[in-house]
């Protein structure tokens, strides 16, 4: 047997892979030759080496990353072309007929000048300018506000905060961002539930449209529609934490003063209410089942309403930010 | 430190059952987003370190691993379970990272300053507690560096291959069905890299005595 043909075998021999008559006589050609033998002696100790290598860990933020890349190519929607991004090498090789281009060029320039020196211009103008509303409300139809709210807070005794992003409610995508983040040496399991819309009472049981971990110094994302309220638990060193937050479907820009009809429902009911009156998230903790009954009453902003609703429980309501109110246990 | 190394198998890497990896996998397809959260923490470790096996680097690796698991979200439900899960996965890893290779064409360079000086008597085999102690940590580190050093060297197919069989313990059956090679070239070829490798460790295994 040749060194050659003997090193193809390494491996076979080396698992045991090899009829004896072929073994046989890449043994006795290992026997005969040192140069071979060494090599078969490095190659054994190689493997071994790579047998040993360790594994290493996967780096930090490594899972949030994963679902925040996921999450976006889940809304990805086709781009506008942009006269920036369009390859114009590409462009200019088309191959045209140079009279048809210069028909079409006389066209256009026509067209232009009809159009700049005529009244089509107004009558154009109207029609491809868009009109900007002006109204309060942030939402599919109002595309012209930018300063939205962004709010983090902590749930007291527990290492995990949230924070609510609305910057995503606008003319494209209307859904709120919550994100979730620890400080906890553990993963922190959490559940997120949607409620049914037509739930009166915050007991009401359902599954969860999303259950997660946050991983160490770690965030994790998690995307609702506009109008919708959820109920986060989680669970840590042994206690169990809830939290509501009420997404009304159109967010106001401005704390606007309504009239507020009657209300006779549960806590969780009576907030529901005001956030989509008043198109204001609400975030909620502490015990939600409580009656309320209220009045109608005159012209209002939405803290009044709320510390009117949250005081018959015993809660306590604070704005937190633009738009963003909080309400939970403690005067 | 970014990164630790663990040879310890925690929660992430638990390996699942063939019937908990098809529940996991049908909840992944009925679209319950935490499915695949789940799916990516079960996944992760091994994810990141077979794509950190054949990119190199833990930077590329990252990038591979991440764009991997985006890849297996976008089309899990064209995964039949014919095959074995971690199979498809490890063949997404592949093509994302030949994928790459393409677009950048740019070859991977291998610093000097990347191999670990390693001073001579500094390192010792006294194989006594099965514990490992603290100067066995960290020769293990170097050990395992020294190697990962010369799987980099290899050609990309050679260290695809000796990734999947000796760092991610594949079978030649599921090698070949990643690659889609016949079994015949996916032996023939490991025994080219571990003789290459052999050869790159020269020095190496001197050392190691």
């Amino acid at each position: 047997m040749k060194c050659a043909r003997t090193q193809d075998l390494f491996s076979s021999h080396l698992e045991n892979a090899m009829e004896p008559p072929l073994r046989a006589a890449f043994e006795q050609h290992l026997a005969e030759c040192p140069e071979c033998k060494a090599r078969y002696e490095k190659f054994n100790v190689a493997i071994l080496m790579m047998e040993e290598m360790q594994e290493l860990d996967v780096p930090e933020g490594f899972h949030s990353a994963v679902m925040a890349r996921v999450e976006q190519s889940r809304r990805v929607v086709p781009q506008p072309v942009r006269w920036w991004s369009l390859d114009w090498q590409r462009v200019f090789t088309v191959r045209v007929p140079a009279r048809a281009l210069a028909m079409g060029l006389s066209a256009a320039l026509l067209v232009a000048l009809l159009v700049q020196f005529t009244p089509l211009h107004s009558i154009t103008a109207n029609l491809i300018t868009p009109s900007r509303q002006t109204g309060q409300g942030i939402g599919p139809n109002d595309p012209g506000t930018e300063k939205l709210p962004v709010k983090h807070w902590d749930v007291n005794g527990s290492s995990m905060s949230i924070i609510v992003d609305a910057s995503a409610v606008s003319s494209a995508q209307n859904i709120y961002s919550l994100q979730f983040k620890s400080k906890s040496s553990e993963a922190i399991r959490f559940y997120v539930f949607r409620m049914p819309a037509d739930a009166k009472s915050a007991e009401a049981g359902n599954s969860p449209f999303y259950s997660g971990y946050v991983e160490s110094k770690q965030d994790a994302v998690v995307s609702v529609d506009a109008g919708t309220t959820v109920r986060i638990d989680w669970k840590q060193d042994g206690r169990a934490y809830r939290e509501y937050v009420f997404m009304p479907s159109q967010l106001s820009s401005v704390a606007a003063s309504k009239n507020l009809p009657v209300i006779d429902a549960s806590i969780y009911g009576a907030l529901k209410q005001v956030s989509e009156l008043y198109g204001v998230v609400v975030i909620a903790s502490g015990d939600l089942s409580k009656n309320v009954s209220l009045a109608a009453g005159a012209s209002q902003r939405p803290e009044d309403a709320l510390y009117d609703i949250a005081r018959v429980a015993g809660l306590k309501c604070e704005g937190v930010a633009l738009s963003i109110y909080k309400v939970q246990p403690g005067i | 430190m970014f990164f630790n190394t663990s040879k310890q198998k925690s929660e992430q890497g638990k390996v699942l059952t063939r019937a908990e990896e098809q529940a996991l996998l049908q909840r992944c397809k009925d679209g319950e987003n935490g499915a695949f959260d789940e799916l990516v923490h079960r996944y992760q470790k091994r994810v990141f370190n077979f794509a950190y096996g054949i990119a190199g680097n833990p930077d590329d690796a990252n990038d591979v691993a991440q764009e991997a698991f985006v890849r297996v979200f976008n089309s899990i439900q064209t995964f039949r379970g014919d095959a074995n899960f971690t199979t498809w996965i490890y063949r997404i890893v592949t093509n994302v990272y030949l994928d790459d290779r393409k677009k950048s064409k740019n070859h991977r360079l291998i610093s000097l300053d990347e191999y670990i000086d390693l001073e001579e008597n500094s390192i010792s085999r006294q194989i006594v507690d099965e514990s490992p102690q603290p100067g066995e940590i960290a020769e293990n580190k170097e050990r395992s560096q020294v190697v990962r050093n010369a799987i980099n060297a290899l050609p990309d197919y050679q260290r695809i291959i000796v990734t999947m069989y000796h760092l991610h313990d594949r079978s030649y059956d599921e090698i070949a069905e990643t690659m889609h090679l016949p079994i015949g070239t996916v032996k023939s070829r490991l025994n080219r890299a571990r003789l290459a490798l052999a050869e790159i460790l020269k020095t190496e295994t001197e050392l190691f005595g």
